[in-house]
């Protein structure tokens, strides 16, 4: 039986990311077939960026280890998938995004949370939220904070099974 | 009803002389019990004045009537339209102005007349209509659509046909119009060869099209797009306009006939402008247009133009301050400016071009609009009241012509101060010494410029450069005054205060709470209650921004020293005040702590004040504010930081008398060991005498103090350089001799002599003291072995006296006791008695102090020195016995300066020193001025290094023989299991160590510390005070009312220290409580646990006092924390982990974790408006005006996720309420910036919109519905307990603030598990019928919240790992 940290977002480094394999729900991916994660955060530098104005902006997040796709939605307020939810509500989370993809720049140090997705084959990340991070510090904290996951939890979650 | 209607004649309404309302269609209340007429030849009222603050509803006529009249202009000295009739002429100001009427005869169908003390009476016309309208509507115009006036009445109206190649037209809108004015203009072509030019500019803002710029146009211009600026001059006769352009200004107009002409605006500076001649025409269009600039700038509050409008609320200090709204200040004392007479008391007012400032200051909050020569006033509601009308009278006085200068927050600044410094001397100064005349500065002004830095002083150019250059004339950028302090009258100061107080209690309510859970309070209060709820708040004053100004005086009543002007008194703790302190002087105290105490069951009954402390309504109001009685205020200040203004008004106070008493003679040195309580009178006692007495112990040293007599004055005192030199090297040589063993020691009084000889003054006493003390000096001889020092050491003496007229003198230091072995020197002990008239100086004795009192034959000092049988005795301080305050220091100093021209290393300055030069007299004048900065001591004797070492050698055995200390018991200091080591001890007495002492045992000490808390105790004192039983038995039998009654909880080197004892017989302790820093003096210990007892002997001083500020409450309640419940662990060795680590177990450690906020679960928002009940430790100084008594937040750290609660200021954390919000919060929400009296940036911090949301609604509840693990899945909904629904705008926001909660960085949380229980409670508490359900997540507990520092974090984990 596979472990499950599906509400929990876990921190793992882009390579670790990456290697995930997905499994029959497209929400949920394996992390080397025993641990079920579906979301993530990530931190590393913004190398891509592409913008569709209303519909999605699309960036590319290196920490070091590996490049990791990340979408940020930006089309909810003509999408019909949230036209069932609140019109005021969504247009919070739509304001929000707005607020987001023009802090998305090429070289600056972003953290980012969002569910574990795939696209043509390979892991992609849905944006939930970004910070970005001034601090030089928070990436070596990042990378650290990585490591001991995976052997305090990740690791051990996956061995215990 | 047409028929009855009457027409009145304004000659008939200036008969009545009061003010009247009155309409042709009055169709009601004809009865009304008020039924003034016109034609009644009742007693006229008062014309109302400033001092009427209610003013009345405007009586309305009792019959209809309407009046018949021609509004004319014309120039005059107040600008104003006139209205006349058949009967005569009145002032007045129409609504609904029509240019049109001028000149017509109109009907005023609804009027309001206020008669004026100069002139004729006022009149506003309401509504008013033309008889026959179709008849004047076309009068002078051709067109239709426009109206024209010649500008000069007379002169033949120019048709459109009229073109010259002078005349120029110009078409656009009014922008601003400046006061009238005079040009002194020499006139060649007239016959007197000089002529004053009366008049006007106007701005008007015209279209630079070419069609507005040809010559040949039309009135009837499409142009609206007006951006040029130009200037038309309205000169000699047309200068009558003013108030019909005043009218204008913001409408579009035509003026023909214009001139252009290079004006020069100042002496050489020119501007391009067109002069109005004797053809001009004024074209107004009969729609009029109104027009608005394109650009509206952002009114930020720092001088920039804008157009307001407010409901006049008062005319303060002759119509220069008007106050609008709540707090807007429009100041109007340039005296050029052109007030409308009507701009009366309720009238409403638009104002066009006035400045917007926000003053900042730290004292109140407000909104100033000043007025500058471009403002225009334009009346649009007449006020209904009885209110008088104000008329700036132009004031020629300098102060007028300085407040003219100012910047407009130092404007209002020096304002309020020149009426606040009439109000403090209302009685002391005439008026025209406070405000000044023409050619003498006013005290107000001295003060107020003494005040201002220069930067607030803006250069005046007059009214022409100031409305041509006005963006260079400083006006629209307003310096920073935010650092001015208020100078208050002191009754205002305390209402100030109360309110202040109040505000702070009623903020800190729901802290208290919490401050319980860090066991802070439950731990001191286990021992009883606090003491009798009463509350206290100590601020500093830089929180309070304002400045004290009085006398000191002595209450005749409490006995106490206050701090007085006319309206007031507060009392005050000076502990570095002179002896001869001078009631005269005025004082001017910047840096003081104040203390407001009073008692909660007052505060239950207390309202939260208005919005605003600090008002200055009622500075200028002058309304005696209401003072709760059950409030005490102390200011505590440093004389030393006190500035004396003897400012120039006081008769200049004759201190020759004080320094003549001082200047020459023998003085008694003392020092004072103890002062005693005052006592409380025991029934039956019959040893103490109905007259109160204070007794103060001293010791009277062995050592007098023989001065040499001068005049007193400033530098007078040229030391005769011979005389003192000889006295030096006399003194020195003696030294010398007197360590040479075997050598025979002579006293040579000789030196003495030819020091009185000296002095040219009659020194008597000190002859006669010398004589007296000395007379055997012939026959004195010893063996020097045995002599350590010299009989006598020359000294230099330095008096400071209050009047700045600081002194020095030469004298000398002689042994008193002459017939007795010197080695043996003793000093007698006694008790100085004061009367209760006395009792400041009794109040200003410190312990430990040295003082000198004069010598007097007979006096009770020197027979205390006679008689060696008695070893104490009581001497009685009357009101004619002068004390000074005594410090001595070596000359080192002295020495060091005079070193560069002397080479001789060591007493240089007393052997080889031919003469003590000016300049170190000045020199010892200038360590007096700056010592009197740090020590304030009257009288500082300056000795050579040696024989201070002697002296102080010398004192230091006296006491030693003398003020024996105690010594703690070995066991006493064993039992107790915190021993606190440097308490500092000099106990003259020790209580008998006899065991069957009815009284409780142990010896008197003597503790330094801060007062951290005070209790009052109940009759159970059992577990705490360890031997207070048997206390409490021992004291039954004489003290029966008088059972310990207060525990004082001090802090001595870290170590807390209970004292236990009444408070009630220390009468003059004011002040006392927690946060201040105290000597114990004499306090009895009664055993272990760190227990001290207050005695009847015991006397508390006060140090100092300090605001306890929240580290520090911290660091006491983890001291306490330790001392009560040993050996918990620190903060510091909670260790960090995970979520997924977190034990669900119930006692689980707290643990530290650092995680990010993923959804915020629930959340309520409550407004604050409890009020507290427990003792108040903590004082928040940002405290908000709202609470959050729960939230929870779902945190995740990448382990695994918790539910985590928090209140108050930790929850405020997590929702990131104290960062500021992006700006697309506000484009989500749609919330648009109004202006707002604060600070720039508060409004986009997120606790502002908060607050201001909290506001409309008591409470709110958020809840989330939607994901919690998902920040951009969550559903929020939100509810109010309030009767207002939540707006759209408030609703979006606060979602908006939640969210944003969710997108932060990393928090630092102390955190431990929570009981299911609690957390039921909790839910019960706070989530109706358990409506949400609760996660099955684990829950926790938020303890503390804080930032991460990234690189600290990321070395603990690199630790981890590698430690693996």
């Amino acid at each position: 039986m596979e472990n499950s940290l599906q509400n929990t977002h876990v921190k793992l480094l882009a390579f670790d990311l990456l290697s995930l394999t997905p499994t029959p729900d497209p929400t949920i991916f394996s992390r080397l077939g025993k641990l079920l994660l579906s979301r993530v955060e990530i931190l590393g530098t913004i190398t891509s960026r592409d913008y569709k104005p209303n519909k999605f902006l699309k960036f590319t997040i290196d920490d070091g280890t590996g490049s990791v796709s990340c979408l940020l939605w930006l089309n909810h307020l003509n999408s019909p998938y949230f036209s069932r939810r609140d019109p005021s509500t969504v247009r919070l989370i739509a304001n929000v995004a707005a607020g987001f993809a023009p802090q998305i720049k090429v070289g600056v140090v972003c953290r980012v949370r969002g569910k574990i997705g795939s696209y043509r084959g390979e892991v992609q990340v849905t944006v939930s939220d970004i910070v970005i991070e001034k601090d030089p510090n928070m990436e070596v904290l990042h990378w650290l904070d990585c490591m001991r996951l995976a052997r305090k939890c990740y690791d051990v979650e996956s061995k215990l099974n | 009803m047409e028929e009855k209607v009457a027409v009145l004649t304004v000659a008939e309404l200036i008969h009545t002389g009061r003010p009247l309302t009155g309409t042709a269609s009055l169709h009601s209340d004809l009865n009304r019990p008020v039924t003034p007429t016109v034609s009644s030849n009742h007693r006229p009222s008062p014309a109302p004045t400033n001092s009427d603050r209610n003013p009345k509803v405007l009586t309305p006529l009792n019959h209809p009537a309407f009046l018949l009249g021609t509004l004319t202009i014309k120039s005059s000295h107040d600008n104003c339209i006139k209205f006349k009739d058949i009967s005569a002429e009145v002032c007045c100001d129409i609504l609904d102005f029509n240019v049109r009427a001028i000149g017509k005869k109109i009907y005023v169908t609804a009027w309001n007349f206020i008669p004026l003390k100069r002139g004729n009476g006022f009149l506003e016309i309401i509504k008013w209509k033309l008889p026959d309208s179709s008849s004047v509507l076309t009068g002078c115009s051709r067109a239709t659509t426009f109206d024209s006036f010649p500008l000069i009445s007379g002169s033949a109206f120019v048709n459109e046909t009229y073109t010259s190649k002078a005349s120029h037209r110009i078409h656009g809108a009014v922008e601003s119009v400046s006061p009238v004015s005079i040009v002194p203009c020499s006139n060649p072509a007239s016959l007197t060869g000089s002529t004053n030019i009366q008049g006007f500019l106007v701005r008007v803002m015209t279209c630079e099209c070419k069609l507005c710029s040809s010559k040949e146009n039309k009135t009837t211009q499409a142009c609206k797009v007006f951006t040029k600026p130009v200037f038309v001059y309205f000169c000699g006769a047309a200068s009558c306009w003013h108030p019909v352009m005043i009218k204008l200004s913001g409408h579009v107009i035509t003026i023909s006939g214009l001139k252009k002409k290079l004006v020069f605006i100042a002496k050489e500076e020119s501007q391009l402008m067109f002069v109005t001649v004797e053809n001009s025409v004024l074209h107004v269009p009969r729609l009029s247009e109104k027009w608005f600039p394109v650009s509206r700038t952002v009114i930020k509050g720092k001088g920039e133009c804008g157009v307001y409008t407010g409901v006049v609320k008062g005319v303060y200090m002759r119509g220069m301050i008007v106050e609008l709204d709540n707090e807007v200040w429009l100041l109007l004392n340039d005296k050029l400016l052109s007030v409308p007479h009507s701009l009366r008391e309720g009238a409403v007012i638009s104002l066009r071009n006035v400045h917007f400032v926000n003053p900042r200051f730290p004292w109140a909050k407000l909104l100033i609009l000043g007025a500058c020569f471009k403002t225009s006033i334009i009346v649009e509601s007449f006020s209904p009241l009885e209110a008088g009308c104000y008329r700036n009278v132009e004031s020629q006085s300098l102060l007028g012509k300085f407040v003219e200068t100012l910047s407009f927050s130092a404007r209002l600044w020096a304002l309020l101060v020149v009426s606040c410094i009439r109000k403090k001397f209302c009685g002391i100064l005439s008026e025209k010494e406070i405000l000044g005349s023409k050619h003498r500065k006013g005290v107000a002004q001295m003060y107020a410029s003494s005040h201002l830095p220069s930067s607030v002083i803006r250069a005046r150019h007059g009214v022409f450069t100031e409305l041509c250059k006005h963006e260079s004339c400083g006006c629209g950028n307003e310096p920073y005054c935010g650092n001015l302090k208020l100078v208050l009258p002191i009754s205002c100061f305390t209402y100030h205060c109360e309110a202040k107080w109040i505000k702070m209690l009623l903020q800190s309510d729901s802290d208290q709470h919490l401050s319980c859970e860090n066991c802070l309070i439950s731990s001191l209060s286990s021992s009883g209650k606090s003491y009798s709820r009463s509350k206290r708040r100590i601020f500093p004053s830089e929180d309070m921004g304002i400045v004290l100004l009085g006398s000191l005086k002595v209450s005749p009543y409490s006995g106490r020293l206050q701090l007085v002007d006319m309206t007031g008194s507060i009392d005050v703790i000076v502990p570095d005040l002179s002896l001869n302190w001078s009631s005269n002087s005025i004082y001017e105290v910047v840096d003081y702590g104040l203390i407001v105490e009073g008692i909660t069951e007052v505060l239950d009954q207390l309202v939260m004040p208005g919005k605003e402390l600090f008002s200055c309504r009622s500075i200028f109001n002058c309304a005696p504010a209401g003072r709760k009685e059950n409030l005490s205020f102390i200011v505590h200040f440093h004389m030393s930081k006190a500035t004396s203004r003897n400012l120039p008004f006081y008769p200049s106070v004759d201190r020759t008398n004080d320094l003549k008493e001082f200047g020459s003679g023998a003085f008694h040195l003392i020092r004072v060991t103890h002062k005693f309580p005052l006592l409380q009178k025991f029934q039956g006692d019959l040893v103490i005498a109905n007259r109160s007495s204070m007794f103060v112990e001293a010791i009277i040293l062995p050592w007098s103090l023989a001065l040499d007599g001068k005049d007193g004055s400033k530098h007078s005192t040229k030391v005769l350089k011979d005389q003192w030199s000889q006295a030096m090297e006399h003194g020195a040589g003696e030294y010398y001799q007197g360590h040479v063993p075997g050598k025979r020691h002579k006293t040579d009084y000789a030196s003495s002599g030819a020091l009185t000889s000296s002095s040219g003054v009659d020194l008597g006493d000190v002859d006669y003291a010398l004589n007296t003390c000395c007379h055997t000096d012939s026959r004195k001889e010893w063996k020097c072995e045995t002599l350590n020092f010299p009989l006598e050491i020359p000294c230099f003496v330095t008096v400071r006296s209050i009047s700045n007229s600081d002194f020095v003198s030469s004298g000398i230091l002689y042994c008193a006791k002459s017939h007795v072995d010197v080695p043996n020197l003793t000093a007698e002990k006694v008790l100085l008695q004061f009367n209760s008239e006395d009792s400041l100086k009794y109040q200003l004795l410190q312990i430990g102090g040295y003082y000198i009192i004069k010598h007097h034959i007979g006096d009770p000092f020197c027979s205390i020195k006679d008689s060696d049988n008695v070893s104490c005795v009581k001497a009685l301080i009357t009101s004619k016995t002068h004390i000074w305050s005594l410090t001595y220091s070596s000359d080192e100093v002295l020495m060091n300066n005079k070193s560069s021209h002397d080479p001789s290393p060591k007493y240089s300055s007393f052997s080889s020193c031919k003469a003590l030069a000016g300049d170190q007299i000045d020199f010892l004048l200038q360590r007096v001025a700056a010592c009197s900065l740090g020590c304030c001591s009257d009288v500082h004797l300056h000795l050579s290094a040696n024989a201070i070492d002697m002296l102080k050698l010398n004192l230091k055995k006296l006491e030693q023989d003398f003020i024996k200390p105690a010594v703690r018991s070995e066991e006493a200091s064993n039992i107790s299991p915190c021993s606190w080591n440097t308490v500092n001890m000099s106990v003259p007495l020790s209580i008998p160590t006899d065991s069957n002492c009815l009284f409780p045992e142990g010896n008197l000490v003597s503790l330094q510390g801060d007062v951290i808390a005070l209790h009052a105790f109940d009759d159970n004192y059992d577990d705490v005070f360890v031997s207070c039983e048997e206390l409490g038995d021992a004291f039954q039998l004489r003290f029966s009312q008088e059972l310990p009654s207060s525990c004082i909880h001090v802090l001595v080197d870290h170590q807390l220290v209970k004292v236990f004892g009444t408070l009630n017989e220390h009468v003059y302790l004011s002040g006392f409580g927690a946060g201040v820093n105290a000597t114990f003096h004499r306090i009895l210990e009664v055993g272990g646990s760190n227990s001290l007892m207050l005695t009847s002997v015991s006397f508390i001083v006060i140090n100092s006092m300090r605001v306890v500020k929240e580290p520090d409450v911290d660091k006491f309640s983890e001291l306490l924390w330790n001392s009560d419940t040993c050996n918990k662990d620190s903060r510091d060795s909670i260790s960090s982990g995970l979520i997924s680590e977190l034990a669900p177990c119930l006692n689980s450690e707290p643990m530290r974790i650092r995680c990010r906020v993923v959804a915020v679960h629930f959340l309520v928002l409550e407004k604050k408006n409890r009020l507290c009940d427990d003792l108040q430790v903590k004082t928040h100084s940002s405290t908000h005006l709202f609470n959050i008594p729960l939230a929870c937040f779902v945190l995740d750290d990448g382990s695994s996720s918790c539910c985590c609660w928090a209140d108050a200021e930790r929850a405020a954390t997590l929702l990131r309420l104290h960062e500021q919000l992006p700006q697309s919060a506000f484009e989500s929400s749609g919330w648009t910036l109004k202006w707002v009296a604060t600070d720039n940036n508060a409004w986009r911090s997120t606790v502002y919109h908060i607050e201001r949301i909290l506001k409309k609604y008591d409470r709110i509840t958020v809840k989330n519905y939607g994901s919690m693990v998902d920040s951009s899945c969550q559903n929020l909904s939100v509810s109010v307990n309030s009767e207002n629904a939540l707006s759209c705008s408030d609703e979006n926001l606060l979602k908006f603030i939640i969210s944003n909660a969710c997108f932060g960085t990393f928090w630092t949380l102390v955190a431990s598990s929570m009981d299911p229980s609690a957390l039921r409670y909790m839910g019960k508490q706070h989530l109706n019928e358990m409506e949400m359900t609760m996660h099955s997540m684990q829950n926790i507990w938020a303890k503390q919240v804080c930032y991460t520092n990234p690189i600290t974090e990321a070395r603990n984990v690199f630790q981890e790992l590698i430690n693996r």
